[in-house]
Parts: C-alpha cells; sequence; structure tokens
C-alpha cells in the first residue's frame, strides 16, 4: 500500500475521462469494461491511499478533506457507470474529482479538515463532508440540466452523446438542495454543540459566517421550492444548485484564504505542546 | 447438399404480386405439408411476409432437391396462379448466395426500411414454424441460426438499428425521451385522430405512456381511436384546459390554421407554472405556433425539426453499411466453410472405417500367426497400425479440409471414392 501514489488514482480517473469524452467521437464496444476497470483501479488505488495515510500519521482522525469528497464521488460515479452505463455524467464528475485531487495534493498541509474524536466533532465533520458532497453532484446535475435544456431549445436530437433527461436531473438536482441543506444544517449545529462546549471559535469567525451564510442560503432555495411552485420546475431548480455551489466555493476559499480561528487540521500532540509553550494559549485545531 | 432460395421481394416484385403470393398464418401449415409431400426428402422453411415471399429448401442430395421450375410450381399451384405469370417475378439463388441472401435478409438489410427490427423476429417466426411442423432439417438449422446468429451481430457491432427513421419514432425515441424519464405517470394530449396520430400513439404505448388524452374536433373519431388504443377522449371545447394539464402534446390535425396561436399559449402559459411541456406538432401546416417554443419550458418540435433528425439517422445507418455487409460476408464465408466440411463428413467416415477394418483383418491374421504373443507386444503393435494409419491419412485429409476452405470440395471428393473405392 505505501507504493500506492496520488498518481496512481489520478492516472485511472484520467483515463476514464478519456474514454468518456472518446463517446463524443465514436462507438465502441469494449469502452464500457475499459470504463469499469479504469473507475474500479482508480477507487481502490484511491482507498488504499486514504487508508494508508489514516494509519500513517499517527494520533489523528484528521482525513484530508479533498481527497474524500473526491473519493465519495469516484464511488458515485462507479454505480451509475455500473447501474445506468448510458448515462454519461463521468463527463462532469471526473473532471471534478480530479480537480479535488489536484487540490488535495498541491494544498496539503492546510486541506486537512477536522473530524474530531468526540461524538460531536465526527457529526459536525462528517455532515458537512457529505454535504458538501451533495452539493457538488447538485451542480453536476444542474450543469448537465441546462446543457440538455439548451441542446433541446436548439432542436438538438442526440448523435453519440445522450445526456439524461430533463426530468431525471431536476428530480437530482433538487434532492441534492433538500439533502445538502440537511446535512448542512447537521453540521452547522453540531458545529454550535462543539463551540458551545469548547469556546475556541469566535462566532464572527470568517468560516463560521461563511458556513453560515451557505446554510442561510439552502434553507432559502428549499423554502423558495416549498412555497414558490414554479421553482420547483425546469431551470430554476439548476440555477439554485448552481448558486449553492458557488456558496459552496466561497466557504471553501475563506477556510483556505482567511485567517481563521476555525480547526482546519487537527494537530498532533507533540505540535499542541509546543505552541502552547511557545505561546501560552490554546492551540488551533483540537477536538477531543 | 443443395440450397435453394425462390422468392420475390419489394425489390424485385410489385406489391399486387406480392399480396397474391403471401402466405397467411393460417396457411402456412398448410403450405408446409403441401411442400412436404411433393418433395419428400427436402427441408423446407416459408418466410412471408409484406414486403417478401420466400422459399428455402434444403437436400443433401442435389438430384432430390427441387429445382427452380418445381418451387414455382408449388406456388402457382398454391395460390391458384399461372406458373408462366409469376415465373419471371421470381429470383432463385443457391448454395453461397442464398445463404448470403437470408443473412442480409434477416439482419434487414434487405428491408424497404434498412434497420428495421421487425424481420428478426419474423425470420426467427418462420423458422420456428417449420421446426414445428417438421420441415426443417440439418441444413436449415444450420443455416437459419447462423443467419438469426449475424443479424444479433449486426445489431449488437453496429448501429443501423439504433436510429429511427420515421417522423413519429424519431419525435418519440429522439426527442419525448430526452425531456421525460418516464411516461407511465404523465398526461399525454394526442390532438387529431389519424394515421400520424395512430402511429405516434403505438410508439408512446411502447414507451409507457399510460394517460392519453384524444381530442379531435369530431369526437366520434377521437372516441373511435381511443376505444382501440384503451385512451380517453375528449371534448375539443376543452383543448386549453387540456393543454394547460398536459405534460407532452402530439398534434397531428389537418387544420388549416394553427390550431393554438401565441396568444391562445399566453393566456394559459400561468396556469402550467412552468411546467416543462413538450410539444410534437407532426401537423402540416403546423398546429402550433412556432413562437410558442420559445416560452419557457416549452419545448417545441415541428415536422421540419423532426425531418432533419429522420435524414440525418437515414444517412447514418447508411454509414453504418459497409461495417454491416463486412460481418455478414465474414458470417457468409463461415458458414460456407463448416458446410463444406460437414459435406466431407460422410466421406472421411468411410474412409476411416474402411482403414479400421483392414486394420481389424491384419490384425487378426498377424495374431493368429503368432498365438503364444505376449498382450503387451499385441498392444504396441494395434498402437503402431493406428499411428500408420493417421500418418498415411493425414497428407489426403489435410488436402480435403484445405480445400473446403476453398469452396465445395466436389471433385476431391470423387477422386477419394474413386481412388478408396468408398461408396455412397
Amino acid at each position: 500500500m505505501g507504493n500506492i501514489s496520488v498518481f496512481c488514482f489520478a492516472a485511472s480517473y484520467t483515463v476514464a475521462l478519456m474514454l468518456e469524452l472518446s463517446r463524443l467521437f465514436f462507438r465502441s464496444g469494449i469502452r464500457g469494461v475499459l470504463l469499469i476497470s479504469f473507475a474500479c483501479a482508480g477507487l481502490l488505488a484511491q482507498t488504499l491511499f486514504v487508508i494508508a495515510r489514516l494509519s500513517h500519521e499517527s494520533g489523528r482522525d484528521t482525513l484530508d478533506w479533498y481527497l474524500l469528497v473526491a473519493w465519495i464521488l469516484a464511488a458515485i460515479y462507479l454505480y451509475l457507470i455500473f447501474y445506468h452505463p448510458k448515462v454519461p455524467l463521468g463527463i462532469f464528475l471526473l473532471p471534478l474529482v480530479l480537480t479535488l485531487i489536484a487540490f488535495a495534493e498541491y494544498l496539503p498541509e492546510e486541506s486537512g479538515y477536522p473530524m474530531g474524536k468526540s461524538a460531536w466533532g465526527m457529526v459536525h465533520g462528517f455532515s458537512l463532508l457529505l454535504g458538501t458532497v451533495v452539493i457538488f453532484f447538485g451542480f453536476i446535475g444542474g450543469v448537465s440540466y441546462l446543457m440538455q435544456s439548451r441542446r433541446l431549445q436548439k432542436k438538438r436530437a442526440p448523435v453519440r452523446f445522450r445526456l439524461p433527461s430533463l426530468e431525471w436531473t431536476e428530480k437530482i438536482t433538487a434532492r441534492c438542495i433538500v439533502v445538502a441543506a440537511i446535512l448542512l444544517a447537521t453540521g452547522v449545529l453540531s458545529g454550535i454543540a462543539l463551540n458551545a462546549r469548547e469556546g475556541e471559535v469566535p462566532w464572527s469567525d470568517p468560516v463560521v459566517l461563511s458556513s453560515g451564510f451557505l446554510l442561510l442560503w439552502l434553507t432559502v432555495a428549499m423554502l423558495f421550492n416549498a412555497v414558490y411552485r414554479p421553482s420547483r420546475q425546469g431551470r430554476k431548480v439548476a440555477y439554485l444548485t448552481l448558486v449553492s455551489a458557488v456558496f459552496l466555493l466561497l466557504v471553501l476559499a475563506v477556510t483556505r484564504l482567511v485567517p481563521s480561528a476555525h480547526p482546519t487540521r487537527e494537530m498532533p500532540l507533540d505540535e499542541i505542546s509546543h505552541i502552547e509553550s511557545v505561546k501560552g494559549a490554546k492551540p488551533r485545531g483540537v477536538y477531543s | 447438399m443443395k440450397l435453394q432460395l425462390v422468392g420475390c421481394s419489394h425489390q424485385t416484385a410489385p406489391v399486387e404480386l406480392r399480396q397474391q403470393l403471401a402466405f397467411a398464418t393460417e396457411d402456412l401449415p398448410g403450405a408446409i405439408e403441401s411442400l412436404q409431400g411433393r418433395f419428400p426428402n427436402t427441408e423446407a422453411v416459408v418466410l412471408s411476409t409484406c414486403n417478401r415471399v420466400e422459399v428455402y429448401t434444403a437436400s443433401e442430395d442435389q438430384n432430390e432437391s427441387p429445382s427452380h421450375e418445381d418451387v414455382v410450381q408449388f406456388l402457382a399451384d398454391f395460390h391458384h396462379l399461372s406458373p408462366d405469370k409469376i415465373f419471371g417475378e421470381l429470383f432463385q439463388q443457391s448454395g453461397e448466395d442464398a445463404v448470403r441472401h437470408l443473412f442480409y435478409v434477416a439482419s434487414s438489410l434487405d428491408s424497404m426500411v434498412v434497420g428495421e427490427s421487425q424481420i428478426l423476429g419474423q425470420v426467427k417466426q418462420a423458422y420456428e414454424e417449420a421446426t414445428r411442423l417438421g420441415s426443417t432439417g440439418p441444413l436449415t438449422h444450420g443455416v437459419f441460426q447462423a443467419a438469426l446468429k449475424a443479424a444479433r451481430r449486426v445489431a449488437n457491432d453496429t448501429a443501423i438499428h439504433q436510429k429511427r427513421i420515421s417522423i413519429p419514432a424519431v419525435a418519440v425515441s429522439d426527442f419525448a425521451t430526452q425531456i421525460f424519464q418516464r411516461f407511465d405517470d404523465k398526461n399525454i394530449l394526442l390532438i387529431g385522430a389519424g394515421e400520424m396520430a395512430e402511429e405516434t400513439l403505438q410508439y408512446l404505448r411502447a414507451a409507457g405512456a399510460n394517460k392519453v388524452t384524444i381530442v379531435n374536433r369530431s369526437l366520434q373519431r377521437s372516441t373511435t381511436l381511443a376505444k382501440k388504443w384503451h385512451c380517453h377522449p375528449d371534448h375539443w371545447e376543452r383543448l386549453e384546459a387540456l393543454i394547460v394539464a398536459a405534460d407532452l402534446i402530439v398534434s397531428t390535425t389537418a387544420s388549416g390554421q394553427p390550431v393554438v396561436t401565441l396568444d391562445d399559449f399566453k393566456k394559459i402559459e400561468s396556469k402550467r407554472n412552468q411546467r416543462p411541456l413538450a410539444i410534437l406538432d407532426l401537423a402540416v401546416p403546423c398546429d402550433f405556433d412556432p413562437a410558442i417554443g420559445k416560452c419557457l419550458g416549452v419545448y417545441l418540435y415541428n415536422i421540419d425539426d423532426l425531418q432533419i433528425v429522420c435524414h440525418r439517422n437515414r444517412q447514418a445507418r447508411q454509414d453504418e453499411w459497409p461495417a454491416a455487409e463486412k460481418i455478414l460476408e465474414e458470417e457468409t464465408q463461415q458458414f460456407m466453410v463448416d458446410l463444406h466440411h460437414r459435406a466431407t463428413a460422410p466421406t472421411i467416415r468411410q474412409l476411416k472405417q474402411s482403414c479400421e477394418l483392414l486394420k481389424i483383418e491384419e490384425l487378426e491374421r498377424l495374431f493368429n500367426k503368432i498365438p503364444h504373443s505376449d498382450p503387451n507386444a499385441r498392444q504396441e503393435i494395434s498402437r503402431a497400425f493406428d499411428r500408420f494409419i493417421n500418418k498415411i491419412l493425414h497428407p489426403p485429409l489435410d488436402s480435403l479440409r484445405k480445400e473446403a476452405h476453398q469452396g465445395a470440395p466436389h471433385s476431391l471428393l470423387e477422386a477419394f471414392k474413386r481412388l478408396f473405392k468408398l461408396k455412397d
């Protein structure tokens, strides 16, 4: 397992993406088998890589945020090519997976995400992680919807490349908004509970505020859907998911770029004690 | 061994003659029985569709196989026609040409609409019916099973069957299915009750449509069509309300004026709550104002849009033709090689049997001369004889096999029979 590098699964996903793109140019009987093979190989390598990282860093339960989001999206992709082989969502999903892997690779030290040992910490971390996955997936659905809608309005019938039907993507994107709102609410509320107990992060912290805004947006979008009937139909749902994804990217950018007291990574005990001795203050990033 | 085909198709005979020669389902057993009565040692399959009538006959013995004239006579007698009148209209093919023709027919490359999928089922049905009636044998089993396999290969390895080329089929499969995932829960409104409406209804039903309402200026016509297809007829006056409720509209009236103008649609648009609406306007001139297609959530396709796709799909099928032809040529050659191999089998069997008899006689004579020989030594001698026979027979049998790859090795088989004094 020690020999597995990011390159192994990134290369597998890249080949799978090339195969997906080849749908635009020619038919092939063997493509399906190759797609499944490369996607499986990539997911297996990534799984082993994540496990190796988990076991390697002593005394930690911090997981690599982007890598985990990419891993779940890759698993969703594998599910789709098994059960809906004719739905070419890989063309949208795989670039996202590869981008997330690239972030994980090139933002190593600051890309950690807290998965504290306490129950609240676990709930906080996992629900935000899953919420992110759902928002990204909804974004893919939204893009696919808008492309298909544009194609159909231009009266272009599919030649080699059949996007999922409008009805299917509409259903998926609408559900994504609801599920993302629930997960994000769980994440934020558990974060509040955690912070109320630990009292480490000020309520005006940029990460807390941006997460709150994202939750607020998703709640508004969900209520808008429930109250205003036309918003449940057609392009509006797609637009809502696109805006949600933009909000999410803002939150992630704030997490990375703006100085914050919110922990982005759980630190090993020796590092904590070193900081304590130097600053005489409580270090960032400890959930216990 | 002779395989022959006598028949006519849409490419060779007018529809009137095809109708006269066609076998109704209930007539087929009688026809096959009559064929078997006339040619007792001949296998026969009758393929009768609206575009072709073909009689396939096969016989191990060329002399017992019916001739072109015999089959024409049979067809003329069965349908009470003059053989002279139909002889010139019926084509005849035999051997490899007949095999190739059947493969083309089963793969729908010989169909009026290339790539249509019905013909494969019809060929299969004809073969199964003949099998049920006991008129098939090793040759017809071989050729029909190979034809079905070739057709399936063409369907799987090329896109020749995938592209629809009729307007209603394109409307449903290339556009409606791009908008809706399922049709069983959709409100479908059919405006008009003519032939085009019925054909489209057929495709919608196949796609799973359940809730179909038919509306027509004549309630009687819509009721008749609705009864036939188990749909719901409605009054023309309720058209606006029906459009509000509809998810998919198929319009096929013969009206000279648009049935729904942009102003009409604007009046009801808000009641739809921007729910997506697919409109397949198959009427000429259009029933829906083309400007309606620009309204939010409306996907409007008229006959011109669909015809562009039909034309493109037709072209796509033509593009697949070389690939399909290549597959059929490979399958034909493979079948012919197998057939020729099969033709050599009796001669090879006879030759081996006569060698075996010779071996047994010679061994008996030898062991009688040395009665107290060791059993192990006897076994070794017997094995040596076997090896000797195999080595002697290998070059001629190999030549026979190679000759079978080139075609029917009649002359070589004849030479074998004369050289080794083999009898049929």
